[in-house]
């Protein structure tokens, strides 16, 4: 992390991206360079600081957006923001399982790899359409996609480790229910206990100890109740607001401040974890993986906008702008270590999202720039 | 000058300051409510519904909101509130820090510096608001 942290200052001083240098500052530290030659491993401390960043991220998701505001965001970005995901989940997952057939755990593989497809980098698009000063439906209905499709990339992961992780289809469904049923209650009654102490806490400098402890609480009940972790820090930080009744100001943004350590967290672990052998293995599903989801995030936007008649714009050239992937990609990959069922096939796909987000972070700004300039949305070109 | 301070009570200091204190309705919009703060010199508002105080927005949060745009950084928070069109309600802060008509000033100098708010809301024994105690008339008297 102190290399990450020194890193990222080179990364602003020179104007780099600062991911690239995170994952970079990690990849020192892996078992192929330095951490090979001083005998250093990630332990299995590393799984408990990503479940910890990770509910810290579900958190501030699920905390992020109101019921009212989902009503305002209207059919276009809902439809969209479904048609992308799904599209690129199904895309992804078809084309590595027909890749990987014949290979034990192909199915896993692909599964694990078509949900981990669905989330996107809002930080990349946000800052090209600043940049250009973009404006018109292409750029609402993006930016209102972006910052969905984080939502339904930690559903939809929630819902691959509930199946994943059962042991038999009989007992598949009795324990999605309960995982997924017992995270939205465990994260509705802690969510109104944190808006309870917030209405009484007055005293700013308790406002992060108070909601730190809520998460990490809910993350250790979850553990015992066999909920899903992720969706219960969902619904905590969701009902937590709803339950607080107004911007959240004092339970969402002294975390929000943590945001980038989280990142910083994801992508320098992910780095530490980089296999060279892994990654010359699968350098051909890294390719594959790209492919196909850029073709599924386009196709299933494309079909989507059409269904409800949206925009030509939107149409034609949102999937331009939902490529980029970043930090909860990496994230959710990491977390894949510390289940057994993944022991085999963890690393290869923790290298395959990480090789994949450096590439697409590459590819992502320029087609978002494309879509805009195509769209006609880019007013004032500096 | 601090002695004579201790000894006003917020009436007798509202009475001599007498500043403008921002009132706006739940449904009003970001933009306009910053309009308001700026014609009113004012880097608090609150949020009322009748006579009653429903909650506190401060000039830089306001900012923070309207001008999104201007930023090359959102957190999701900003990015969905950026996208539905918010009102003051949707981000005021329901607890707000106030002081009542008979409290000394000096006591009410700690709690604005505590929570940062600059116009600090006077309510009645009502809870009804009557005035704001501003902060920089009350640096302004302590350092004359």
């Amino acid at each position: 992390m102190t290399t990450g942290l020194l890193f990222s200052l080179i990364a602003a001083h020179f104007k780099l991206p600062r991911i690239a240098l995170y994952a970079l500052a990690g990849l020192i530290w892996s078992p192929d360079l330095l951490g090979g030659v001083l005998g250093l491993q990630p332990g299995p401390w590393s799984e408990s600081v990503t479940a910890c960043a990770l509910a810290l991220v579900a958190y501030l998701i699920g905390g992020s957006v109101t019921a009212k505001q989902l009503k305002k965001l209207g059919k276009t970005i809902l439809f969209c923001t479904f048609g992308e995901v799904v599209g690129a989940a199904v895309f992804v997952f078809v084309v590595v399982a027909f890749f990987l057939s014949g290979q034990p755990d192909a199915l896993l593989l692909a599964s694990a790899l078509a949900v981990l497809a669905a989330s996107t980098a809002p930080a990349a698009t946000v800052a090209v359409i600043h940049e250009y000063r973009s404006h018109g439906p292409l750029t609402t209905t993006l930016l209102g996609v972006v910052a969905m499709d984080d939502v339904v990339g930690i559903v939809l992961f929630s819902l691959f480790l509930v199946w994943s992780t059962g042991i038999a289809m009989t007992q598949v469904f009795t324990s999605a229910a309960l995982e997924i049923g017992g995270a939205l209650l465990l994260g509705a009654v802690m969510g109104w206990c944190l808006a309870f102490l917030g209405h009484r806490v007055r005293n700013p400098h308790f406002f992060l100890p108070m909601v730190l402890s809520a998460i990490l609480l809910s993350q250790g009940l979850a553990e015992i109740g066999h909920c899903s972790p992720l969706l219960t820090a969902m619904a905590l930080g969701f009902f937590a607001r709803a339950t607080f009744k107004s911007g959240g100001e004092r339970l969402l943004a002294p975390v929000e401040y943590l945001e980038e350590l989280v990142f910083l967290v994801f992508f320098t672990l992910a780095g530490a974890h980089f296999d060279l052998g892994v990654l010359e293995a699968g350098f051909e599903l890294v390719v594959i993986y790209v492919i196909a989801r850029v073709m599924g995030k386009m196709l299933g936007s494309n079909l989507a906008a059409r269904f409800i008649s949206a925009p030509s714009t939107v149409r034609s050239y949102l999937g331009f702008g939902v490529i980029p992937q970043a930090g909860i990609a990496i994230g959710l990959a990491l977390s894949l270590l510390s289940h057994p069922v993944f022991a085999d096939s963890g690393l290869l796909i923790v290298n395959v999202i990480l090789a994949s987000t450096l590439i697409l972070e590459l590819i992502g700004p320029f087609a978002t720039r494309f879509a805009l300039q195509r769209a006609g949305e880019i007013r004032d070109r500096p | 000058m601090t002695e004579r301070l201790i000894e006003q009570s917020v009436a007798e200091w509202l009475e001599q300051h007498p500043a403008r204190m921002v009132l706006v309705t739940q449904n009003t919009a970001l933009v306009e409510a910053v309009k308001l703060m700026l014609e009113n010199e004012a880097r608090d508002a609150y949020v009322v519904d009748g006579k009653r105080v429903n909650g506190h927005l401060s000039f830089n949060k306001l900012l923070n909101h309207v001008f999104t745009q201007e930023r090359p950084v959102h957190s999701h928070r900003q990015l969905f509130s950026r996208i539905a069109d918010i009102t003051v309600a949707d981000i005021m802060d329901p607890h707000y820090p106030y002081c009542r008509p008979d409290e000394q000033v000096n006591a009410v100098l700690h709690r604005q510096l505590q929570h940062d708010v600059s116009d600090l809301i006077v309510l009645a024994a009502d809870d009804s608001p009557v005035g704001v105690v501003r902060l920089t008339e009350v640096v302004r008297e302590s350092l004359q």
